[in-house]
């Protein structure tokens, strides 16, 4: 699916700042579009809205286990990501301490995306 | 001189932005600087500080954050000296922020930053390849021309830290086409609706790829600004 597609690659381009290969500068804008794919995700497979901002999600009525799961593990990466870019500029030292708690959100929803991307999705 | 991490219960609450200036408007939110060690939350602050704090934006910095920054001259520490002032602090940190900031050198993180916008640039043209809402994509860009401007300025020895001035005064000084300037302000509405303070209808309909190309214009202006200053 595309919309799975575009999540795992957010995720891949997060991955690269982790490493170092990217400024922690560009953190907060991959941060935000990953949040934003996945609010996408969601509205599209739930029926829903597809919102055009980042944005807290709410769990659609009778959804599927997987979506329930995807809103959750999301919500908690927003949580953790607005702490570590919140400043005004980019703290090195605040993204190599807050990196590992991140890291656990990241792998969480990307294992859920690519176990998503395998299994057809049922109500 | 070097400002080791001080008593870790101590803080301190500053105002900044448009309301330290004296210049807010429908759109500005209440800009407070808390240097703490631990969480200051506003109910706290609240007690010593006579403000509607409710709808504040508070950005919490650690001391050692704070004296990171100070060692390159954090662009961010500059703004707060240039502008901000206390609105509290526990005895045992009064005038501790301000003797810090008073020592700022210049900031050594010029090249940093434009490698950082450069590659947010490259993240958006890639985005609108692929996709066909740009809404967040044009916030994206509206970010990136205000904070490179505000780059820009720093190297014009001409510091501004508005929302809108940084870049009127780069455009102007770089003769870049005043269109800039001039649709600037509707660009960064985009990022005031996904901050969540506008609402989508205020939106004027933009060009992502429009746009794009005015950023990389920007940037490579400030990139040159760097050269010249040897950065």
């Amino acid at each position: 699916m595309k919309e799975v597609d575009n999540c795992l690659r957010q995720i891949a381009k997060i991955h690269l700042v982790a490493r170092g290969e990217d400024e922690a500068y560009v953190a907060r804008s991959r941060l935000g579009r990953l949040v934003l794919g996945i609010a996408r995700l969601v509205g599209k497979i739930s029926g829903g809205p597809t919102p055009n901002r980042p944005c807290r999600l709410t769990t659609p009525k009778n959804a599927i286990k997987e979506i329930q799961t995807l809103v959750r593990l999301c919500n908690k990466l927003n949580d953790t990501a607005k702490t570590l870019v919140q400043p005004s500029e980019p703290l090195d030292e605040r993204w190599r301490t807050g990196w590992s708690e991140l890291l656990v959100d990241l792998n969480k929803i990307e294992q859920h995306l690519q176990a998503m991307e395998n299994t057809p999705l049922t109500t | 001189m070097e400002h080791s991490p001080m008593n870790t219960a101590g803080y301190a609450v500053w105002l900044y932005g448009s309301h330290a200036r004296g210049v807010p408007d429908l759109h500005s939110d209440l800009d407070i600087f808390v240097a703490a060690d631990r969480v200051v939350n506003i109910n706290e602050i609240k007690q010593h500080v006579p403000l509607a704090l409710n709808d504040a934006s508070v950005s919490h910095y650690t001391w050692n954050e704070i004296s990171g920054m100070a060692k390159y001259g954090s662009l961010f520490l500059q703004h707060l000296k240039l502008e901000a002032f206390p609105l509290y602090e526990t005895p045992t940190h009064k005038g501790t922020l301000r003797s810090l900031l008073d020592d700022l050198g210049d900031y050594r993180l010029a090249y940093r930053d434009i490698r950082g916008f450069q590659t947010v640039l490259d993240d958006v043209a890639e985005s609108l390849e692929s996709i066909d809402e740009e809404t967040y994509e044009l916030a994206v860009l509206g970010t990136v021309i205000r904070h490179s401007t505000i780059l820009g300025c720093w190297l014009l020895k001409q510091p501004c830290f508005g929302r809108h001035e940084p870049v009127s005064h780069f455009v102007r000084m770089r003769s870049i086409d005043s269109v800039v300037e001039k649709e600037f302000p509707d660009l960064y509405l985009y990022r005031l609706y996904i901050d969540g303070r506008l609402k989508g209808s205020s939106l004027r309909k933009l060009s992502g790829n429009q746009w794009l190309k005015r950023a990389r214009l920007v940037v490579s202006k400030v990139e040159e600004m760097a050269h010249e200053r040897g950065r």
